[in-house]
């Protein structure tokens, strides 16, 4: 523990850390560009200078390791000046790009400038200019706009494990590149958005779509596996534009990968399912609901066999309604869910390159959850057999929410029942066999729990209004429980999960209201 | 790449040299630049196949290599002529005439500087001091220095390279 | 006429090869220091308090003293043999005519802060160089110097010849470990320092080969003799390489602490055609200019320092008054934009800016406020880069500015350069 003085306050340091890092864990903003708390320390881009007594030269506060009794000041005339004099120097070939580009409103530079720096630049000389790059599927680079920090190196070569850039040439006709303008491939490229401090490194997928203070910004959850990532969706005008990291260090860090970016596609890809169907016409949502409710009534009274598929797709509240359907308005043990695939590396967030731990074989988000809250209860059955028994006409009735049976079965021919109900969020094969279908929200448009591959509940929240007359699973389960008699009264999201937490075991610590950011552990079943 | 280049290899003695070169390391990455000092001196430049067959013989990736290549100025990524003139301008040679050394080079080849002659026998470069400065002005002549140049002594350069390509062979 | 150290050997016929050597007395010293402990050979050397002739002067002594004793990685020496500093030619004489002495310098190095590998950093312009040394490491080798268990003291130590590529900056300690290591020549940030970690992350030491060059001497002679060569605490002799518009440019062993009139006018013969002195750049180019009235100071490092400017490699300019001072400083400003990294902000971007200003004031396109704003970004550089290369920039221009600045600005008035290009001497 060192004790020292930033600006007159005297603060507490850990063991080996830097000023820098010492600063900023007490919310002392020294500014910085090439300092990355995930990466290797270069000292190169000289924002962070600052000044401590009794030391002739200022120093770089990423690299100076803190010393008992230091007295540092990060705000001294001369530091100003240094800063001044860096920021006008990065400007001088940085290109007054604002207007048209991405990180404008979130660009590290352009908070500095206004900050610190001065006002008009005196460089009155030709600016060097370096041509695009394309970089392949996901990236473009400006090269005009790289400030040279290298933090986008060290991430592809020490974080996601791939060596594909380098910087070539030197002095100031150095360009950061691939070899022969080769295209990266890495999965986790997209991250590099967010780690270019500045507007040099743009997403092809988000390049020119929205300006980031127009967009609002909610905390949710990455459904694309089992690890449950939490994101930043940022939407305008009702739709998601883009994901951004949102910094969980149990869970994903500050990373993502590009699966999980691109997820927002699916959710405005044209085989959306946006009315309720019968027998392949729109129709009305109250009328469908109303003809399914009906025919289910009828299949009950008459004692026909039920079956119900769940999903690790949905979340736990949808699950949980979903049970409670099947057990206590439908009478029926036949109630199951398919499961994801096993993954046997490690599951821990750890210093290794991201491929070595990242992207997890299920690509669920929440299989552990259907599995807390489907196998807590009695049950019976497993997905193949409900669509064997199907088959044959042992279950006369089969209501499938949020789970494309093709993914289990593997066939085309897929599914046959005397009635088929299905609610999902896009017109799959199991949808067009529905004689009833009503469309369900997408991850992006909903609120709940999943429950990750390592027991963590975390929280979803909706980012935006659901397509077309889509709605949770949860609320669906509630239409048909009402419809044939059963007095639901769940009003919001938040009224499931407090059930939950009262019903299913392990879960009684779960607060949807109260959930901290960085989840909340519960006991596995 | 010309069909000639194309069946341009690195000879097996440069390769025995490398090997012999990556034993004076403890790790074989801190060969690299002596090893691209081989396969230049053998092929007379750096073609993009030969930096890559350093990178795979020493198992370095292909783009680091090309990283640390490129921030060097002596290793020539692009075919230079038969002969190669590099002049030093900086101080001590400006002052003593290098500026008008180079202008008069400039003028006999018919070429700036920078520039290969049309017939492809000599590229002129400017660089920086070559470390001969009490022998100034200094020009390096296909890596050999040629030091207290005058115009007459460049007339001599420029004749012994004319004799000597066409005498076929360096004596 | 004062005694020489280095040079004496230099006329000889085949200078370079062992026989001559060892006929001079070549590696009594190393065998003298093999019995002695390596912490009493570190000692001596502090003693003589030699300081590093590469420029910064750091005592080489007290740099081997910061070499920890016991180490996990292993332990090497890093010859500085980059010679790229504008204006300094010392150490390819050397190089080429006694190798052996650098050689002998080396391994006594080595043994006294216990390194078993020596690189031998040389710039990669210097083929010949590069060409002699290899030649007699091998014959130094064949003789049982370097190796294993050389002269049967039971110490292994072999040298290697490592080129360069054409980097400047490949000069300062830590990016010519890069280099040494196979990558791009960017200094690393300090600390941790080479004696801590250094090549292949062991401790290292780098010196100049000018500053091991004088080691057997030290060893052979005493600490004493050496410090009394030169001042206090500025002992020895230097190199001295004087280029530009003397009478008789050139290589000159001298005490340190000669005055430079002495070596202007006396040594070499004064102004060629016995024209007015200018300017004097006094130890390469990284070094601020003097003006003829500065010239009785004395050559040492402390002297120097003491009026304003830098000792540095010894590589003296001499300019006479046909010189336009803004063209030099233009080209100089050319010269360190080219060579910069490209790593930090300051040096990457303002030593172009002032080369790109002042290319404008020389030819006649300078502006009102040019001259203040080539101050104000040489101060925004100077100190707040990550090696002394940005320096290396800032404080010559600066210089050049501060002692003639009216030269500067008759080219921003008059709209072009009053004096021209220095004529051809033939």
């Amino acid at each position: 523990m060192a004790k020292l003085v930033i600006d007159g306050r005297e603060i507490e340091a850990k063991d080996g850390q830097s000023v820098l890092q010492a600063a900023l864990d007490h919310g002392i903003h020294i500014p910085h560009l090439c300092y990355h708390p995930a990466l290797k320390v270069v000292g190169s881009c000289r924002m962070c200078l600052i000044e401590i007594e009794k030391v002739p030269k200022l120093q770089v506060a990423c690299g100076t390791a803190v010393r008992d009794g230091m007295v540092v000041s990060t705000n001294s005339e001369r530091v100003r000046k240094a800063r001044r004099g860096v920021l006008e120097f990065l400007l001088i070939n940085h290109p007054l790009d604002c207007p048209v580009c991405d990180q404008a409103g979130e660009c590290r530079l352009q908070d500095y400038c206004f900050e610190y720096g001065q006002a008009g630049s005196r460089y009155q000389e030709d600016k060097r200019t370096f041509p695009k790059q394309d970089l392949g599927a996901t990236l473009v680079r400006d090269m005009n706009r790289c400030i040279h920090c290298t933090r986008c190196i060290r991430f592809l070569r020490d974080v996601a494990g791939a060596e594909a850039f380098t910087l070539y040439e030197r002095g100031n006709r150095t360009q950061v590149g691939t070899y022969l303008q080769a295209p990266v491939e890495s999965p986790y490229s997209l991250n590099l958005v967010e780690v270019c401090p500045v507007g040099a490194l743009t997403s092809k997928h988000f390049r020119f779509k929205g300006r980031s203070w127009l967009m609002e910004k909610t905390r949710t959850l990455c459904a694309g596996c089992s690890r449950g990532c939490n994101v930043y969706a940022w939407s305008h005008k009702g739709r998601v534009l883009r994901l951004t990291a949102a910094e969980n260090q149990k869970v994903n860090r500050i990373w993502l990968c590009d699966y999980g970016r691109l997820s927002i596609d699916a959710v405005y890809a044209d085989d959306r399912l946006k009315d309720a169907l019968r027998m392949g016409d729109c129709v009305g949502l109250d009328a469908a609901l109303d003809e399914a409710a009906a025919k289910l009534k009828k299949y009950k009274d008459d004692g026909a066999e039920i079956g119900v598929v769940a999903s690790a797709r949905l979340t736990n509240e949808d699950n949980y309604a979903i049970r409670k359907l099947a057990r206590e308005v439908l009478g029926t043990k036949h109630l199951a869910f398919a499961e994801g695939r096993e993954d046997d590396r490690p599951f821990e967030p750890s210093d290794r390159p991201l491929p070595e731990w990242f992207q997890r074989e299920d690509q669920t988000p929440n299989s552990w959850g259907a599995r807390d809250i489907i196998m807590s209860t009695e049950q019976e059955g497993d997905v193949d057999g409900m669509i064997d028994k199907a088959r044959k006409g042992d279950l006369k009735a089969l209501l499938v929410f949020g789970e494309d049976l093709t993914r289990v079965t593997g066939e085309d021919k897929v599914v046959e029942a005397e009635f088929l109900f299905v609610a999902d969020t896009h017109k799959t094969r199991t949808v067009e066999l529905a004689h009833i279908a009503v469309p369900e929200a997408a991850f992006l448009e909903k609120g709940g729990t999943y429950t990750n591959e390592e027991g963590r509940v975390q929280r979803l929240r909706p980012a935006v209004a659901p397509s077309g007359c889509a709605r949770s699973a949860w609320q669906t389960a509630q239409e048909l429980a009402r419809r044939m008699g059963a007095d639901w009264q769940y009003r919001a999201t938040a009224e499931v999960t407090a059930e939950i937490s009262a019903k299913v075991p392990g879960y009684q610590d779960v607060d949807y209201i109260e959930m901290p950011d960085e989840g909340l552990m519960v006991e596995h079943a | 790449m010309s069909e000639a280049d194309a069946k341009v290899k690195v000879k097996p003695e440069t390769e025995k040299a490398i090997d012999d070169l990556i034993k004076r390391y403890p790790v074989r990455e801190a060969a690299l630049i002596p090893a691209l000092h081989e396969v230049q001196d053998d092929l007379g430049w750096m073609p993009v196949w030969a930096m890559d067959w350093v990178a795979d013989k020493l198992g370095l990736p292909r783009v680091r290599v090309y990283g640390v290549t490129s921030y060097y100025t002596m290793f020539r990524r692009e075919k230079p002529g038969k002969h190669r003139l590099e002049i030093c301008t900086n101080v001590s040679c400006c002052l003593m005439g290098a500026e008008h050394l180079r202008d008069y080079l400039c003028k006999k080849l018919g070429i700036k500087a920078g520039g290969t002659t049309a017939d492809g026998r000599i590229t002129l470069e400017e660089v920086e001091c070559l470390g001969s400065c009490g022998t100034a002005p200094v020009m390096m002549v296909d890596d050999e220095y040629h030091e207290n140049l005058t115009p007459e002594k460049v007339d001599t350069i420029l004749s012994d390279l004319e004799l000597r390509d066409k005498g076929g062979s360096d004596g | 006429m004062a005694e020489k150290v280095l040079t004496a050997r230099f006329e000889k016929l085949d200078s370079h090869r062992l026989e001559s050597y060892e006929r001079d007395g070549g590696y009594k010293a190393l065998k003298k220091a093999l019995s002695m402990k390596p912490e009493e050979v570190i000692a001596t050397v502090k003693t003589s308090g030699l300081r590093g002739r590469g420029g910064a002067g750091f005592p080489a002594g007290m740099k081997w003293g910061f070499v920890p004793k016991e180490s996990e990685k292993p332990k090497y020496l890093c010859v500085n043999a980059d010679e790229g500093e504008p204006g300094t030619f010392k150490d390819r004489y050397i190089m080429v005519l006694d190798p052996h002495a650098l050689i002998e310098g080396a391994i006594i190095t080595c043994y006294a802060f216990g390194a078993h590998t020596a690189y031998i950093y040389v710039r990669g312009e210097f083929k010949k160089p590069q060409k002699r040394l290899e030649s007699a490491l091998e014959e130094a080798r064949r003789a049982g110097y370097l190796g294993k268990n050389i002269l049967e003291s039971g110490y292994d130590v072999d040298i290697w010849v490592h080129p360069g590529a054409g980097s400047y900056v490949c000069g300062e300690e830590t990016a010519l470990i890069e280099s040494n290591e196979g990558k791009r020549g960017m200094p690393r940030l300090k600390p941790p320092f080479p004696a801590v970690v250094g090549l292949f992350g062991g401790p290292t030491v780098v010196n100049n080969v000018e500053t091991l060059a004088y080691v057997p001497h030290v060893i052979n002679r005493g600490p004493e003799w050496f410090a009394s060569m030169g001042p206090e605490k500025n002992g020895g002799t230097k190199l001295f390489g004087v280029s530009g518009h003397v009478k008789k440019p050139g290589l000159y062993e001298l005490p340190m602490g000669t005055p430079l009139r002495e070596i202007i006018y006396g040594i070499c013969g004064g102004i060629r055609g016995d024209k007015q002195l200018k300017a004097v750049i006094p130890g390469g180019s990284s070094t601020p200019v003097l003006k003829p009235d500065q010239i009785d100071v004395n050559m040492d490092f402390d002297s120097l320092a003491g009026i304003g400017s830098m000792f540095g490699s010894g590589g003296i300019i001499v300019m006479d008054e046909t010189t336009c001072i803004v063209r030099v400083a233009a080209r100089l400003a050319r010269f360190y934009a080219h060579e910069s990294c490209g790593q930090c902000t300051p040096c990457r971007e303002g030593t172009p800016w002032i080369a790109k200003i002042l290319q404008r004031i020389e030819e006649g396109h300078g502006r009102e406020g040019d001259i203040e704003l080539i101050l104000d970004i040489c101060d925004n550089i100077q100190g707040n880069t990550v090696c002394p290369a940005g320096d290396a920039c800032a404080m010559p221009v600066r210089a050049f500015i501060q002692q003639f600045r009216e030269e500067f600005e008759e080219h921003i008035k008059q709209k072009k350069c009053p004096i021209g290009r220095v004529p051809a001497p033939w």
